[in-house]
């Protein structure tokens, strides 16, 4: 009686190691082969430059670089995913972003989906969170070196601008949208944009990451530099100048009009920021 | 007359079942008919069910709601949200985001501030104990028009971007992931509906005018009060779970009244049918046409509403 309890017990514990063993092969044998779907542009640009093109299987309607992402299914739009075809997809995670994307994520949560959300608001946040997507898909080492890059690109451009003392600095206008005016200020990852390639933001202190802006505010502000991140038939020079009263603008009577950097370069929090951050010191500082 | 009412409600019978079938085995997701079944898209098959069930629940409700209005206002251009229940829901909805209440309950909350705003318009409404309809109309387009502005008002001061939710939740989705919501309001639109129907002869006098149904020894008050008290529970409860959807209640009972006239009971069971053949397509149509993109159902419901309205309104002219 004894010994064959003794067995069973034997027997049970056997079964629970090969058990949890096999559990264990299986769930990193996953993490190799995790299938992905990305909802978020900034995060499928980090997939695809930590090398899983192949592991992601479905991607948000706005997701466009890099180009060959048209290749992949679509699974929605930004803040309205299709759940459907998402559930058809089978993905092992789901990349999400935080802001308009909350509700999606409780609903896919709700349905026993995986689902990562990184909402970097700055720098640091957004070298963490690719650390941490590394993690998650298995990629640390391609993770790290990625980092590594960015990080120097950034210390570089620290390295420039750290000692230009705040009244020498120019102070930036962001035009995102121009009717009606709207622009991004603090807790927007392109307010840190600006700060971190030695510009001022003169739209620093609204308390709203992106909103509306008066245009008296530009005129009293008398930004030395306008950034606009849309694209417009007309020349921008021009159509500033037809604005009334901003001929008295800095910005407008020096020339100092941008709309030629990809938006995308300085608005989504993705690895291309640095080559973002290099585009905006050129403009900050076009003669050095 | 009445075998050509009965042969329309056996085509729009058929139709039904048509659409609802269509509606299961065609989704955003390509898989085929035969494979809808098989264990690994239970979920895929379920959400579809909940949601072709959600639509036709929500289409009977509105447009119930919308013929019992019409009548009782005797204003043929009286739809559900006529009482501010979709901005009261709306401000309920935000104000709970605000809070932080979890997206389980925001429905709930939506509930609640939908059944106040109903109950504040009939006390403005409301004098010595009877209820005037155009002080009815009145008081509750100036409460939504007031409640909206607060809406709006919130959204521009506050920091918090997750209020985009607001706006997308107004547009009005036939999506739901919650059975336990998706019941309680089914249970509140069919036992709304099926009383509805015990008061279809009440119906028809209200339509010749209070003064008449109070000679066909109506008790006029009382019966108004019940019926809006039933619409009230069916808008507040559908405009928060699946937001605000225009024109149903407004297009569905002017097409059938066309098609069956105007007595109630033969109205009521046509709108019934129509109403969820004619939502099952519209949202047929909004989640594949741009597929994996989803096109808010209200704007279906309009684009389709419309030329169907006219379709049939310039037949009957030309019989007449």
């Amino acid at each position: 009686m004894g010994l064959y309890q003794v067995k069973r017990t034997f027997h049970i514990i056997f079964c629970c190691i090969a058990g949890i063993s096999f559990l264990a092969q299986t769930s990193h044998a996953q993490e190799q082969n995790l299938r992905i779907i990305s909802l978020a542009p900034a995060t499928t640009e980090i997939l695809y430059s930590l090398g899983l093109e192949a592991q992601i299987v479905g991607v948000s309607t706005f997701c466009n670089y890099p180009p060959q992402v048209k290749e992949k299914a679509k699974v929605g739009s930004f803040s309205q995913p299709n759940i459907e075809m998402i559930l058809y997809l089978q993905p092992d995670i789901i990349f999400c972003t935080g802001l308009e994307q909350a509700r999606a994520v409780v609903q896919l949560r709700h349905l026993g989906l995986r689902v990562h959300v990184s909402d970097p608001k700055n720098l640091q946040e957004l070298l963490e969170s690719v650390i941490k997507i590394g993690d998650i898909t298995g990629k640390k080492p391609q993770a790290s070196e990625l980092v590594q890059h960015m990080r120097e690109n950034i210390e570089q451009l620290n390295i420039l601008t750290k000692d230009i003392p705040v009244e020498k600095r120019p102070r930036v206008f962001l035009e995102i949208w121009h009717d009606p005016l709207m622009t991004a200020g603090k807790g927007s990852f392109v307010d840190v944009m600006i700060t971190a390639a030695g510009g001022v933001n003169i739209a620093h202190e609204t308390p709203r990451p992106y909103s509306y802006f008066n245009a008296e505010e530009v005129l009293y502000r008398n930004p030395q530099c306008l950034i606009l991140t849309y694209m417009s038939r007309q020349k921008p020079l021009e159509r500033m100048r037809k604005r009334l009263g901003w001929n008295a603008v800095d910005a407008v009577r020096d020339g100092r009009i941008y709309n030629d950097i990809d938006p995308n370069l300085i608005l989504r929090a993705g690895p291309r920021i640095v080559e973002g951050l290099q585009e905006l010191y050129k403009r900050f500082y076009p003669y050095t | 007359m009445r075998r050509k009412s009965r042969a329309s409600i056996l085509i729009l019978t058929v139709a039904f079942f048509a659409m609802f079938f269509l509606c299961i085995l065609k989704g955003t997701a390509p898989i085929p008919p035969g494979e809808l079944f098989q264990p690994q898209f239970h979920t895929i098959l379920f959400l579809r069910l909940l949601r072709v069930l959600m639509a036709i629940i929500a289409g009977i409700g509105l447009s119930v709601s919308g013929i019992v209005l019409q009548a009782l206002l005797r204003n043929p251009l009286a739809e559900p949200y006529l009482l501010g229940t979709s901005s009261g829901a709306g401000l309920g909805v935000l104000l709970a985001i605000l809070l932080g209440v979890s997206s389980f309950l925001l429905p709930l909350a939506g509930f609640l501030t939908a059944l106040i705003t109903l109950f504040l318009v009939y006390r403005v409404a409301v004098h010595n104990g009877r209820i005037p309809i155009h002080t009815l109309v009145l008081s509750g387009a100036i409460l939504s028009v007031a409640l909206s502005a607060i809406i709006v008002f919130i959204i521009s001061i506050t920091a918090n971007e997750t209020l985009h939710d607001v706006m997308w939740w107004l547009w009005g989705s036939m999506q739901v992931y919650e059975l336990p919501l998706f019941i309680i309001v089914a249970v509140i639109v069919t036992g709304g509906v099926a009383l509805v129907f015990f008061f279809s002869r009440e119906l028809d006098i209200f339509c010749l005018g209070e003064e008449e149904a109070v000679h066909a020894g109506i008790s006029v008050e009382n019966v108004k009060k019940i019926l809006l008290g039933i619409v009230s529970l069916i808008t507040a409860s559908l405009v928060s779970l699946c937001g605000v959807i225009g024109f149903v209640g407004l297009i569905i009972p002017h097409m059938m009244r066309l098609c069956l006239g105007a007595r109630h009971r033969q109205l009521l069971i046509g709108t019934v049918i129509a109403s969820s053949v004619f939502m099952m397509a519209c949202d047929l149509i909004a989640r594949t046409a741009f597929a994996p993109v989803e096109i808010p159902i209200g704007v279906i419901t309009a684009l389709l509403g419309a030329p169907l309205f006219i379709i049939l309104l310039k037949r009957k002219q030309r019989i007449q």
